[in-house]
């Protein structure tokens, strides 16, 4: 079935305001910094909360109208894997998955029956029998999926569904979980703050900020045409914004810097991306290059290379080898030079909805 | 061992009833000496809660410098409290088995009886169950209230209703006199057996039926003073000013109380 | 290194124990062994030891019954007035037994507020009942349920809820299978602390159902008046009902009374 989702949640000081169609064997990702509403959104959708105005559509049905419609989530076709999981402590593994099936009218052993089959095509029936308490944070996870997946439901909410497992264990879940989700027929929302995540799962990614929908764009659109600082610095992207005219990008914060592409003009942002960035301990002489001085804020050991955080205008990460480092004597607080070549730097159109 | 100190006090007993008797046909009561003062704790049968107090009054009056704090309960109760180890001076109990009990346990002196008491039919004001007298408690369906056999009023009503050969069913048995009285004037039973005393002292609170003095029972309080007692000089001056002072005498006659002879 | 006890708190710890065990061990150091099979066998006993632990027993059913969902609603409901709902439902552990005793004549006896009515129409009357003892045990023993069981609701993470719905249970399901399982640790204390308060309730009993073996003369009761007129029956009847509050306590160790020491 079609979801659409238009309305504005007020909580306090708070108001989420979205406008999204999700579709039969999309998933969508929701991205967004703490606070964001992604949670929130998440939990309309299920009927855990009301939103105050506007209308959630579940194919047909209206569920939520912000007045007088609002069906239960009991009675909304919805599965959720929350954060922590939430397993019903006292209950086994095989009654925690059996629970949905059992509460819509399923007789008790035909509803058992059922979460074994699940458990098996997951590949953790030897779990059946154990209580939460007694599995590791892999294993509940898929025990809480396998209970969302119980019911059959026509729309599945995952909030953030990784983040409660180690590095060792991510990964091996979010292989199980892309296979999962690719095989879902119905609509899924993933929340996460992992890029790898949303980009890996996802066909269409959501990026939610202060309640607002600033980006809603495909996982390469996202990557191709960040247009806040948070989803570049997401991607580990550096991200100018300013206004472009005749190959010239002036930043907001007074930056000019040339661009390969002439022919674009008004709003726009440029990426580049922190290999592109080249250090020197002083100004650099020479060539038209785009040059700019800053003070080192942080430097970071990233995989088995060094990030320089650099205090611009503005603020710019260089990704530099440690021979580089050690060559440069950099430490925080030393003065550096940093310089981009034009052809390095992508620069696009930014639309209205920018802002 | 036991059987010797029970005789021996039936005999104190007996003598006493005599000696007491006598005594108020003789000379006026011994004049203590010297006069009493301080102060003294009294534990006194819950039936004596009105008239006690007045008594002590009159008493404190004579004498300037006493002063006299009551504990009253169900008499078995004061005795039990009194064998414990309660700190008291003057013990005045409702019947004369449950001094007894105190005597042989070389608990106090000797006792002397004071007053007497007879039994009355309390109702709630009104009267609206109809009693008439003790033959109508036996009407089935009757709401009852009767202090439990253990207590001197129990007792004297187990005795009032064999002489009279009435069966009845209550549907209590407090524990004091007091508790009885109190759920006839709330309304909660129909009638209950108090003693006359108790009837007079609520006045208007209650409706009653008299018990004609030939089918009533009588019950006889005695007084003592305690032995080992604090005070052990205004005891006795307690214990004599009540059994044979005209002032204390009197008290009791108004609230009800008959001569003890 | 085990832990030792420092002295300023081994010795008042070892007064304190010392006073809670003195007066049972005086009671058993008094106790007529010889007569004891006599007397705890005799209809008094017996009738008095059945009474209440049927009264007892319904009371904590009645206080069950009425007390989680009164807990349910002080805890989770947020409506108005769920401050002074929690305030009242202190006042019977607050105000002595008689009082409460006087109360509940002034309510549900025969001439009381609402027991006139209940009589009048209904011919139903409470005072001098057993249902009238089981009545005042529940109305001096409740709070102890509620107050239990709403620590445990409040404490009670709603996301358990909130997944059951998600699952399709309705309102009574999730109750049923999750919310009251998982209070239960806290119900089963509360249940007991009901129950041995109901079981040596005394002034409430005696007030509102009077005294009479067999009907409204519950342990308590019998010993009180065995202490007037023999006092070591008194001390047997004692030791009795000590006895059997031990051995249910026994019984239940470690299930609830962890969770009262630290619910």
């Amino acid at each position: 079935m079609t979801i659409t989702a238009q309305f504005t949640l007020e909580r306090g000081a708070f108001a989420l305001d979205v406008d999204l169609t999700l579709r039969d064997g999309e998933v969508t990702a929701v991205v967004g910094p703490n606070g964001a509403g992604k949670t929130t959104l998440l939990r309309a959708l299920a009927g855990l909360e009301r939103v105050t105005s506007g209308g959630i559509r579940m194919g047909e049905l209206l569920v939520d109208d912000g007045s007088g419609v609002f069906v239960s989530p009991q009675r909304r076709s919805c599965g959720y894997v929350f954060q922590d999981y939430v397993l019903f402590p006292h209950l086994s593994v095989l009654e925690n998955v059996a629970f949905g099936p059992r509460s819509r009218g399923m007789p008790r052993r035909q509803a058992r029956a059922e979460a074994g089959r699940l458990l098996l095509q997951l590949g953790i029936s030897g779990l059946a029998s154990r209580k939460p308490a007694a599995l590791s944070g892999g294993q509940a996870q898929r025990v809480a999926l396998a209970r969302a997946l119980a019911s059959a439901p026509s729309l599945l909410l995952l909030d953030e569904p990784l983040s409660a497992a180690d590095i060792a264990t991510k990964r091996e879940l979010r292989a199980g979980l892309v296979e999962r989700l690719r095989d879902f027929k119905g609509c899924c929302v993933v929340v996460t703050h992992d890029p790898i995540d949303a980009l890996l799962f996802a066909e269409r990614v959501i990026v939610l900020e202060d309640g607002k929908v600033v980006q809603d764009d495909s996982p390469a659109g996202l990557a191709a045409h960040p247009r806040t600082g948070y989803v570049a610095a997401l991607l580990s992207l550096n991200l100018i914004r300013g206004v472009a005219a005749a190959g010239v990008l002036t930043a907001d914060g007074g930056l000019e810097v040339q661009i390969a592409d002439q022919s674009l003009a008004g709003p726009a942002a440029a990426v580049v991306r922190p290999e592109s960035i080249s250090v020197h301990p002083q100004s650099p002489h020479g060539s038209a290059r785009n040059v700019w001085s800053g003070v080192v804020s942080l430097i970071q050991p990233w995989e088995d290379q060094v990030r320089v955080h650099v205090d611009a205008q503005p603020p710019m990460i260089a990704t530099i080898t440690a021979q580089a480092q050690a060559q440069l004597a950099l430490e925080p607080g030393s003065r550096v030079w940093l310089s981009a070549k034009a052809v390095d730097i992508r620069a696009y159109a930014l639309g209205p909805e920018h802002g | 061992m036991k059987q010797r100190a029970g005789l021996v006090a039936a005999v104190s007993m007996m003598l006493m009833a005599v000696i007491g008797t006598s005594a108020s046909l003789a000379a006026p009561m011994p004049a203590p000496t010297p006069a009493p003062t301080g102060s003294i704790t009294v534990s006194a049968a819950a039936s004596l809660t009105d008239v006690f107090p007045v008594i002590a009054r009159a008493f404190m009056k004579k004498y300037p410098g006493t002063s006299v704090k009551f504990n009253f309960a169900g008499s078995s109760t004061l005795v039990q409290q009194m064998i414990a180890g309660a700190p008291v001076d003057v013990l005045a109990t409702a019947s004369e088995p449950t001094m007894w009990m105190a005597v042989s346990a070389g608990q106090v002196g000797t006792p002397l009886l004071f007053a007497k008491n007879t039994m009355a039919i309390a109702m709630p004001p009104g009267n609206p169950a109809r009693i008439t007298g003790l033959a109508s408690l036996a009407r089935p369906g009757l709401l009852l209230a009767q202090c439990a056999v253990t207590v001197p009023c129990g007792a004297a009503a187990r005795d009032l209703l064999a002489r009279n050969a009435v069966i009845i069913r209550p549907v209590t048995m407090e524990l004091d006199v007091r508790a009885v009285l109190g759920k006839v004037m709330a309304g909660e039973v129909d009638a209950g057996i108090v003693y006359v005393t108790d009837v007079r002292s609520v006045g208007p609170k209650v409706s009653s039926v008299t018990i004609p003095s030939d089918l009533n029972v009588t019950t006889t309080y005695p007084i003592a003073a305690v032995n080992g007692a604090a005070n052990p000089s205004a005891a006795q001056a307690f214990v004599n000013y009540v059994r044979f002072t005209p002032s204390a005498q009197g008290i009791l006659r108004a609230y009800g109380f008959a001569k003890p002879w | 290194m085990r832990p030792r006890a420092p002295w300023f708190l081994a010795v008042p710890g070892a007064i304190a124990l010392l006073l809670l065990v003195a007066p049972l061990i005086a009671l058993v150091l008094r106790a007529p062994w010889g007569s004891m099979l006599d007397i705890i066998s005799s209809p008094i006993a017996v009738d008095a030891l059945r009474l209440s632990m049927l009264t007892a027993t319904l009371a904590t059913v009645l206080a069950t019954l009425l007390g989680v969902p009164l807990a349910w609603l002080i805890a989770r409901s947020g409506l108005p007035g769920t401050g002074i709902a929690r305030s009242l439902v202190l006042v019977p552990l607050l105000i002595p037994p008689v009082v409460s005793g006087v109360a509940l004549l002034n309510a549900f006896g025969r001439r009381g507020t609402l027991g006139q009515f209940l009589y009048d129409h209904f011919g139903v009357q409470l005072p001098f009942t057993t249902a009238g003892v089981v009545l005042a045990e529940a109305f001096v023993a409740m709070p102890f349920l509620v107050i239990a069981v709403e620590g445990g609701f409040r404490s009670l993470n709603t996301q358990y809820e909130e997944a059951a719905a998600t699952l399709g249970a309705s309102s009574w399901t999730t109750f049923r299978r999750v919310t009251l399982p998982l209070i239960a640790p806290a119900l089963g204390a509360g249940m007991v602390l009901c129950w041995a308060r109901a079981l040596g309730e005394f002034g409430a009993t005696i007030t509102f159902a009077g005294n009479f073996p067999g009907v409204t003369q519950t342990m308590p009761l019998a010993v009180y008046q065995a202490l007037e007129s023999d006092p070591s029956v008194a001390i047997a009847l004692s030791l009795l009902l000590i006895a059997i509050c031990v051995a249910v306590l026994i019984a239940l160790r470690g299930r609830f009374i962890r969770p009262l020491a630290a619910p």
